[in-house]
């Protein structure tokens, strides 16, 4: 095996990954810089956009149409969840809180169980996106281009809303204070309730083009949520731009790492994030004291 | 009030004669059950100086139930050991690994606490799927009981449910019986200081992160010998003893009999028990059951079942009272 | 009266960020003295608790206490070195009874820490010192009393007792009448006096007429630095001090 040719196919594996785990970890770190709220649903959310996304494929036959109505369909999901439940809860504490979002989590894994089964789903592509290219002398999945392609497209879309719109300065100013931005008069519950739901849309997209890449079953969410927890602790909860770099960090780690030592990714994972809390637990990124 | 202390009497005796002759009255198959019962209750109490009593949440405490149970099979099958050395193994090992965890556990609070306690777990359990030279993997290991070694005495076997359900009765009884002790003792009243106002602790001269260790070994070593004490009943450990679902399941456990009061744990894990094994010959969504009764209690009743039992007891005693005025 | 310094601060500087709180403030405090400080809002006077007490930690400069240097010691230990200071917001445990709450002071001065195996209540001696605190802070009646729901008067003089309870050398009491009505303060005021007789004491204050009942010394801190030292009268008198408070104006 030539070393040196594999290294860019494995850093594009890695890069692929890790946009789906920013576009995930960027939601879930802004809920946290808001609403000091660790979602453990969020990795059940992006299964919601997976498993949507199958359903709307198996009536409609479109992958397109899938690709806008899922995310949606998960973003009123997070709206629910945040209205109808962490809403009370979070007059309560930390705990209860993260208690809350923990039982969701599970309650919203057991139903897809039910509704869907336990078996893996297969998700039909639509064949412009099946295909391979040739790149770096040798062939790379479509869709896999495909995944990076919306998920910058995605950004660019957050980036200028939030930098650019009045809506997303107001965003910005309740993430970093949000009783200014309440005395000022801005309506923060309805706030809280529009960045959970966007976080949850996310969620969506990632779940809706990770799909059929990661293989939609009902263990994604855990399998998922456990990549996103290290990418957000050490990129610094909070931080948007710590967790587009953890997020590439976790995404060629878990690439490069199942090529060399297969057995220890994994392990070399949880040791990051061990040592992450241990020694700075404001991430590498984060502000200290 | 005298009434109410020969009520309180009364309670303990029925209640000790119902579980001392359970046997007697019970099939073989609830019998499982409830020595099941009993190991989690010891599981949950534990588990509750840190929730409850420490207020730290640990989504990661089948580490120490695991390694409690993998210890004991391990300690049968490769020193030939009986029964009480492999429980008391069990809890040392546990005691052992909290060591190495818990000094860098106890510097965090919070959600810090939460997900550290999450990657330990994670660790762990990785070491023990792929470990298979000593765990056997996710395969896991089977083991006859060992007989219960009296020295001075004999032995007992332990191939009867029944012997083990004593066995265990009085483990489980003893441990918890100094579980109870524990929250009189200086160091039990200390931890909820810690819990209550950590800052004003460390001013009025405690070192918070020795004393938050110290309760984390005892807690580990109880749930050590819960752990020991599971995979000797079902001659079997793997590595779903160890896992994150564990830790759930006795977060639940905990949460749902209550925190706040010493034998809510043992009520959720009862009852959480009790339902499970009702419910899952009715349905195998069972979990969808236990999951919004979780999600109910955090946001209507923070003290779980016990909180609200407590709460109706108060109620009918009010009503009675007023009518005899 | 010549009395050799108890307490020493010695050039001490306290950084957050940019922001410098403790700007070069040399302080020294006799034994037995009682000593207020004040100072405008802002000046720095809690942060000076602060990194007395051991919370924070000094970015540069010495803290000396009975000629030993304890810079950088954790709060637990200098508590019981001798140093006890009282919070300026009530820093109780509300979901303990007022006895319970003055008997953990109580353990932690009798070195009674980690012990596990032994009933609280076997400790009978503490439990008589318990009680004869909770009688000088005048709240023996309310001793089965939880903390969180006593008035806020009461929770006041708990917050006192608490800090006292160690017996310390030094006690550092963080504006204690903050909130107080005029009858509650004179009351706080003798509460005071009393349980900090023979002991050094350092004083934060807003309230000019506890200053002027209670102090031997007065301190005045404006950005971090001590603007004046002395007696009552000279800090009447000192024209630095009324541009201090009186600011440009």
């Amino acid at each position: 095996m030539d070393l040196i040719a594999i290294i860019p196919v494995q850093a594009l594996h890695g890069l692929v990954y890790g946009m789906i785990l920013f576009l995930l970890a960027s939601g879930l770190t802004l809920i946290f810089g808001m609403m000091n709220v660790l979602n453990f649903a969020h990795g059940a959310l992006y299964m919601l956009g997976a498993y949507f996304s199958f359903s709307v494929l198996l009536w409609t036959g479109q992958f397109w149409l899938s690709l806008i109505i899922a995310p949606l369909l998960v973003g009123l999901v997070g709206v629910f969840i945040e209205r109808v439940f962490l809403r009370k809860v979070h007059a309560y504490g930390h705990v209860p809180e993260l208690l809350l979002t923990f039982g969701i989590a599970y309650i919203l894994e057991e139903m897809v169980k039910i509704l869907w089964g336990t078996e893996p789903l297969r998700v039909q592509i639509p064949a412009i996106l099946s295909g391979s290219l040739s790149l770096f002398g040798g062939s790379y999945p479509v869709y896999r281009l495909f995944i990076i392609l919306v998920s910058l497209l995605v950004f660019a879309f957050l980036f200028l809303i939030l930098f650019r719109t009045r809506v997303g300065i107001i965003v910005r100013a309740a993430v970093a204070n949000k009783q200014m931005v309440d005395a000022l008069g801005f309506n923060v519950p309805l706030i809280f309730l529009l960045l959970f739901g966007v976080g949850a849309w996310l969620a969506g997209v990632a779940g809706v083009i990770g799909g059929p890449y990661l293989i939609t079953n009902p263990g994604m969410a855990a399998e998922i949520l456990i990549d996103l927890f290290v990418v957000v602790v050490v990129g610094g909860l909070g931080s948007i731009e710590g967790a587009l770099l953890a997020s590439v960090l976790i995404g060629e780690l878990q690439s490069f790492g199942i090529l060399f030592l297969p057995q220890l990714a994994l392990f070399f994972e949880f040791l990051l994030l061990a040592v992450v809390l241990i020694f700075k637990p404001e991430g590498l990124l984060g502000e200290s004291e | 009030m005298k009434g109410y202390r020969i009520w309180n009497w009364v309670l303990v005796v029925s209640f000790s004669a119902f579980v001392a002759f359970l046997p007697k009255f019970i099939s073989e198959f609830s019998l499982n059950l409830a020595v099941m019962m009993l190991i989690y209750s010891l599981f949950a109490v534990a588990y509750n100086m840190l929730l409850g009593q420490a207020g730290l949440l640990s989504f990661g405490h089948a580490a120490h139930f695991g390694i409690g149970a993998y210890t004991a099979i391990l300690v049968y099958k490769h020193f030939g050991l009986s029964l009480l050395p492999g429980i008391l193994a069990g809890g040392g090992c546990s005691i052992l690994l909290g060591v190495i965890i818990g000094i860098f556990m106890v510097r965090l609070r919070g959600l810090s606490f939460a997900l550290l306690s999450m990657a330990f777990n994670m660790l762990i359990y990785a070491t023990a799927e792929k470990w298979r030279s000593l765990t056997n993997g996710e395969d896991g290991i089977a083991m006859q009981r060992p007989d219960l070694s009296i020295p001075g005495f004999g032995s007992i076997d332990m191939f009867s449910t029944v012997n083990f359900y004593y066995f265990a009765l009085i483990v489980v009884v003893l441990c918890i019986a100094y579980c109870w002790f524990f929250t009189k003792t200086p160091l039990g009243r200390l931890i909820v200081c810690t819990r209550e106002n950590t800052e004003r602790t460390s001013f009025v001269g405690y070192n918070i992160y020795a004393t938050k260790l110290f309760v984390y070994l005892i807690c580990a070593f109880f749930c050590g010998v819960a752990g020991a004490l599971a995979s000797s009943f079902q001659e079997f450990v793997s590595t779903s003893m160890i896992n994150l679902d564990k830790s759930a399941d006795i977060l639940f456990m905990t949460f749902v009999g209550g925190r706040g009061i010493f034998w809510g744990p043992i009520a959720g894990s009862c009852f959480l028990m009790y339902i499970n094994d009702a419910l899952s010959t009715l349905t195998e969504h069972w979990a969808i059951i236990q999951g919004a009764i979780f999600i109910a209690l955090v946001m209507y009743a923070q003290d779980g079942i016990s909180g609200l039992l407590l709460g109706m007891k108060d109620l009918l005693l009010n009503r009675f009272r007023k009518e005899t005025g | 009266m010549e009395n050799e310094a108890i307490l020493e601060l010695i050039d001490l500087h306290k950084k957050f960020g940019e922001l410098m709180a403790i700007n070069g403030l040399l302080l020294s405090i006799a034994k037995g003295e009682r000593h207020a400080i004040i100072g405008p809002n802002g000046a720095g006077k809690t942060t000076l608790f602060n990194l007395l007490s051991g919370l924070y930690k000094v970015t540069s400069g010495r803290i000396v206490f009975k000629g030993r240097d304890i810079t950088g010691l954790p709060p637990h230990r200098i508590n019981r070195l001798g140093i006890a200071r009282s919070f300026q917001i009530i820093n109780v445990f509300p979901q303990l009874s007022v006895f319970e709450n003055v008997r953990t002071v109580l353990m932690s001065k009798h070195n009674i820490r980690f012990n596990f195996l032994r009933n609280i209540n076997k400790w009978g001696n503490i439990a008589q010192e318990t009680l004869a605190i909770l009688e000088q802070i005048g709240l023996l009646d309310k001793k089965e009393y939880m903390a969180g729901f006593l008035s806020y008067g009461e929770q006041r003089s708990l917050e006192v007792g608490l800090t006292i309870a160690s017996d310390p050398e030094v006690i550092l009491l963080d504006e204690p009448t903050a909130g107080m009505s005029m009858d509650e303060t004179r009351q706080a005021i003798k509460l005071i006096d009393t349980v900090t007789r023979g002991k050094t004491l350092v004083i934060i204050e807003h309230d000019m007429e506890v200053v002027f009942k209670l102090a031997d010394m007065i301190t005045v801190i404006h950005y971090g630095k001590v603007v004046a030292t002395g007696s009552p009268e000279e800090i009447q008198e000192d024209p630095k001090v009324k541009e201090a408070y009186l600011g440009g104006q």
